[in-house]
């Protein structure tokens, strides 16, 4: 077992791309930890480049205490599972599973008998004989992850491992893998660009936009505090919408306005820009935090109805803020009218405010310790 | 099954389709203007006899400048054009019957190698002559032609189809140098020959230095000849005056022995050896010894090609042993030129022809550098060509004459080649005896003559 | 709803492809079965029907069968050598990126050199007393006095192997690194994580992997090979002796030095069954090689 340390790891590919820049992170022993990201944002090259696939440009990678970066992947006793499970085609299912332990030399009866261990704990005993081109995608999927495991490695890395199964399959298939893996109990790197996965398993999420970590936290941190504006688009669905806002102080009293409608801050974000001034920033705000009336109440804006989806259970309502759009989610069946006013307020508790220049949250410190 | 019949049926008809045309389609001839009314020409137009118009040419490599000047002067003297097609010796028969029997019907004017005289004669190559030879008997002064190629090149069954072109003949030629050097002096047998090889070879292969180079390679004209060499003089010969097959007397396994024996000692090695190779390590000294036809002194003197200008001597090919043993000359290679059963000009065609074959032209291109050796005896006594050739060498060639044998002529000759050509190949290295490649050659002869 | 023409118009579309295959394929194999039916020569074609004599006289026809014999041992040794140098090249390349097109260019040129002139060259090397080959083998001491390669009973058939394989080598290079390049890239880098040798990842992935085109490849080459003329004709024109002599090589004898066409039909027409059977047998194998491995 073993934890897994990033620090100041650059990857600069050929013609100067730099595809992973100063990213520092370390995951504990035994946690399961998330990389998540949009294609393109550098978790595929930072996790090649723990597993060895791919030279470090700058920066160490440690495991437990170990500087790594010169040793080959052999050496590193890592596991991986492929983005389409790269499993030998020519091989059964018990050939696959075996490769790494031949690869070891490893006497044939204790090959034989981490085989079928590890066919046990995934359930694929029946299927030891089969050609893996012959498989589902979930049979392939258990067949790499036992590929990995028979070896009890000290990192298990998986690269969007179910990124390409259906969806019906990928909500079973998360489950699964879960409890596989927690039934090991060994420290896992699960790199994906689909947030939900990240949220729904992982103990940390880092989360990675174009070579940068944009924040590192649990998905509860993440998801009601983001540190960055990207997170907090990234995270949630459906997004949380954004808007140019301007705070003004009027009578002591902080407002926030913007083309579409203005309203009053509370005491908590009052002093907040008390002790900040700031006077052009970006709101951010997640549908369900957007409270829907029909009737105008006390500190409230009105706005135009644009669309409504009705999804049974709760509905989405699509409204006009200027030249941009507002998605808010409703819990029940409303039914408001296309071009109808209605009356919004947002949640105070979970708006958030960043900056122009550089999206951060501008009071995550606050955030965070309230 | 359905299909299966289909396909058989449509191939059954196909075939009774073939069989029953089997068409012997002939090229369309062009009339063009016959040559009439020109012989007594009024002066007033100084136009050429045959202006605007073209021939084909057939000839082999070895004839590549004689047939140029020839195209030449004949385009001066009667403005027609002739296009000179070169082909390798080998190839030359096979060409012309391919020309005839695909229905193109290129070619006009054929140079030929003359034991397939039969072949094409068969294959309804080459046009008869007789009428001809009647019409031009004066001017083409017959009784001068030498009596050795006058008919062989000339006539199957009575009929004429050819003229005589080139008469050539195997002589034993010999660096004087190395000779000189190694004190052996020119043989007058085959075992003298042997000798002779062998000990120069033993002495003087460390500095590359051969007893002599003996042509091997595996084609008819070349192996045959040199095989003929030793054969005639062994007394043997192919078949006998009945035209019974007789390749395995013992005259001519004692003449494939001594063959095999002397290759041994010739230049490297002896079944890989033809012209190029051989005429190599003669103009280089590296052969003491070949067998070449009369041009070779000519190419011998020229500085360009020759390193040994001046050095060399000629004389009769050895005499074999035993008492049937004489002294011959082969005529090997030799050709003969006619013209094509389906040329496309005939007139022009038959005008070349009588052109080549006419006394003076002959003197003509016999004394230019172009490898065409005499076919008149008034060549022989031309003290032009006499200068060109050298005294030595005319009267070696008259010397051959009184000895010469030539190669059989009959349709068949050409299929009979072919497994003679390889026996001799398979005794040269070794791979059968003399006794077991002669054998064989008689059964495989007597089975061909026997259909 | 289509109307006439547009129906019409894809076959008349095939008719070029039709008109071609019938006059390139068609037409000269039923001729030349018929041809071998009958008592044909060059002259006079189709001259007398004799059903399957001529086939009964190629059966008892020791040339033919030394021949056959000949042409086999060719093949399936410079085959064998070509396809295993030309994979090993590929395999030794195969990592290299950017294998520029000059290179290949370079590595192709013996292919693209028309093969009479291939074959001119070679003799020149070969030539006993002014050829490369003699002449280097004695300046590095190799060998004392001159060789006649193409002369010499048991170097003459080495001889034209050797330069069939110069020829026809980078055909097979070329293919196999196809071959390579379009393995999948990602078992291969489990294979790394894994923790598999060189050797290993060889043995048990790449070559099993790819295989089934190293076959193609060899039946390719192989059906290549098995008409060999060019070398033969130029080289050593069947000798000496009749070491040399392939089965092409006699036919072409029959047909224009004897001017026996029908016989050199039937030899022809059993010399295409003979390739028939091989091809399929190679094929076979190759699909026997594939089921197994899954």
């Amino acid at each position: 077992m073993a934890s897994v340390e990033l620090r100041n790891v650059w990857k600069i590919y050929k013609g100067d791309v730099e595809a992973v820049k100063n990213v520092s992170w370390k995951c504990e022993d035994r946690e399961f930890f998330s990389i998540l990201g949009p294609s393109g944002c550098g978790k595929s090259s930072s996790l090649r480049m723990i597993a060895g696939l791919e030279e470090i440009t700058k920066g160490e990678i440690i495991f437990n205490d170990r500087v790594v970066n010169h040793l080959r992947p052999k050496e590193r006793n890592v596991a991986m599972v492929f983005e389409n499970w790269a499993l030998y085609p020519n091989l059964s299912v018990y050939e696959n599973i075996a490769f790494p332990l031949r690869a070891r030399n490893m006497p044939k009866n204790i090959i034989d008998e981490k085989v079928k261990a590890a066919a046990r704990f995934l359930d694929l005993e029946g299927i030891l004989h089969k050609n893996a081109q012959r498989l589902s995608g979930g049979e392939m999927q258990r067949v790499s992850i036992g590929r990995a495991i028979v070896r009890e490695p000290d990192v298990l890395i998986m690269d969007e491992p179910i990124s390409h199964l259906d969806a019906s399959l990928r909500a079973r298939m998360r489950e699964e893998l879960k409890t596989q893996v927690s039934r090991l109990g060994v420290t896992t790197l699960y790199i994906t660009h689909d947030q939900v996965e990240s949220m729904a398993m992982a103990d940390r999420i880092a989360v990675m936009n174009q070579g940068e970590i944009q924040q590192i936290g649990t998905p509860l941190e993440i998801y009601h505090h983001p540190y960055t504006e990207f997170v907090a688009g990234f995270i949630g669905e459906p997004p949380a919408n954004f808007v140019d806002v301007e705070v003004f102080v009027e009578k002591e009293k902080h407002f926030i306005k913007c083309s579409a409608f203005s309203f009053e801050l509370n005491k908590f974000w009052s002093k907040q820009f008390d002790s900040k001034r700031e006077n052009r920033i970006r709101m951010g705000v997640r549908p369900e935090d957007i409270g829907i009336s029909f009737e105008a109440t006390e500190n409230c804006c009105g706005l135009l109805v644009d669309f409504v989806e009705i999804q049974g259970d709760r509905t989405i309502i699509t409204l006009k803020v200027g030249d941009q759009l507002f998605l808010s989610e409703v819990l029940g069946d409303i039914r408001p009218e296309t071009g109808q006013t209605i009356y919004v307020k947002f949640n105070q508790d979970n708006i958030h405010f960043f900056s122009l220049e550089d999206g951060k949250n501008l009071f995550f410190d606050a955030e965070m310790k309230s | 099954m359905n299909k299966f019949l289909k396909v058989l049926s449509i191939m059954v008809l196909f075939t009774m389709i073939f069989t029953a045309c089997a068409p012997k389609t002939k090229a369309e001839v062009v009339e063009e203007p016959t040559v009439a009314e020109e012989a007594d020409t009024n002066a007033a137009t100084t136009e050429k006899p045959l202006a605007g118009q073209e021939i084909t040419f057939l000839t082999i490599q070895p004839h590549t400048v004689a047939s140029q000047n020839l195209a030449q002067w004949f385009e001066e003297e009667t403005g027609c054009k002739v296009t000179v097609d070169v082909v390798p010796y080998d190839n030359v028969v096979e060409k012309a019957v391919l020309d005839v029997t695909s229905g193109v019907g290129y070619y006009d004017v054929i140079d030929f190698w003359y034991p397939g005289l039969g072949t094409l004669v068969e294959n309804g190559v080459l046009k008869n002559l007789d009428e001809w030879y009647a019409q031009n008997e004066a001017e083409l002064e017959l009784d001068d032609l030498i009596v050795t190629f006058k008919d062989v090149f000339t006539t199957i069954d009575g009929h004429k189809y050819a003229f005589p072109f080139d008469g050539d003949m195997h002589l034993l030629y010999y660096n004087t140098e190395i000779f000189e050097k190694y004190g052996q002096t020119f043989p007058t047998t085959w075992d003298e020959y042997y000798d002779t090889c062998k000990a120069i070879t033993e002495a003087g292969a460390a500095d590359g230095v051969y007893g002599c180079a003996i042509m091997g390679a595996k084609s008819p004209l070349i192996l045959i000849g040199t095989y003929l060499n030793r054969l005639g003089s062994y007394g043997g010969a192919f078949f006998d005056a009945d035209g019974n097959p007789t390749i395995n007397s013992p005259e001519a396994v004692a003449a494939l022995e001594a063959l095999v024996a002397q290759a041994e000692y010739a230049l490297p090695t002896a079944s890989a050896v033809a012209f190029d190779e051989a005429l190599g390590g003669w103009f280089t000294g590296k052969a003491a010894m070949v067998e070449f036809w009369t041009d070779l002194p000519g190419m011998t003197d020229d500085p360009e090609s020759s390193s040994i200008v001046g050095k060399w001597g000629v004389g009769p090919l050895p005499m074999g042993s035993g008492e049937k043993a004489k002294v011959v000359a082969s005529v090997n290679a030799g050709f003969g030129i006619g013209v094509s059963a389906v040329a496309p000009h005939p007139n022009a065609a038959m005008e070349f022809l009588k052109f080549v074959a006419r006394p003076d032209i002959a003197a003509r291109y016999n004394t230019v550098v172009g490898g065409i050796d005499p076919v008149r005896y008034s060549t022989l006594e031309d003290p032009a060509y006499i200068e060109f050739a050298g005294e030595d060498i005319v009267n070696a060639i008259k010397t051959a004459h009184a000895n010469a044998i030539t190669w059989p002529t009959s349709a068949k000759w050409f299929e009979l080649q072919e497994p003679l050509t390889d026996n001799l190949s398979l005794a040269l290295i070794g791979e059968k005896t003399p006794q077991q490649a002669l054998d064989d050659t008689q059964a495989t002869w007597l089975q061909i003559l026997g259909k | 709803m289509k109307n006439k023409l547009e129906q019409i118009s894809p076959r008349i579309m095939a008719i070029p492809a039709w008109v071609f295959l019938i006059f390139f394929s068609i037409v000269p194999l039923i001729y030349v079965v018929s041809s071998s039916l009958t008592n044909s020569t060059l002259a006079q074609p189709f001259k007398d029907f004799i059903w399957f004599n001529n086939y009964k006289q190629a059966i008892l026809d020791e040339n033919f069968g030394r021949s056959l014999l000949n042409t086999f041992l060719f093949a399936f040794v410079v085959t064998s050598l070509e396809t295993l140098l030309g994979f090993l090249l590929a395999y030794a390349v195969r990592g290299i990126r950017g294998l520029s097109t000059l290179l290949r260019s370079i590595a192709l040129l013996p292919m693209f050199t028309p093969p009479v002139a291939v074959s001119m060259i070679w003799k020149l090397i070969y030539d006993p007393n002014s050829g490369l080959m003699n002449h280097y083998l004695m300046q590095w001491g190799i060998t004392k006095g001159l060789i006649a390669f193409l002369g010499d009973s048991k170097l003459a058939f080495p001889s034209i192997m050797f330069a069939d394989i110069w020829q026809w080598t980078p055909f097979c290079f070329i293919l196999c690194y196809a071959a390579l390049q379009a393995l999948p890239k990602a078992p291969f880098e489990a294979a790394e994580v894994d923790g598999a040798s060189g050797w290993t990842v060889f043995k048990r992935l790449t070559l099993p992997l790819v295989l089934p085109q190293v076959i193609v490849v060899f039946l390719f080459k192989l059906l290549i090979s098995l008409k060999v003329f060019d070398l033969v004709y130029m080289l050593t024109f069947g000798g000496p002796g009749n070491i040399t002599q392939v089965a092409s090589f006699y036919i072409y004898r029959v047909a224009f030095k004897q001017f026996n066409t029908g016989y050199a039909a039937a030899l022809s027409f059993l010399m295409l069954l003979i390739i028939t059977i091989i091809a399929t047998l190679v094929i076979k194998g190759r699909e026997f090689f594939m089921r197994r491995s899954e």
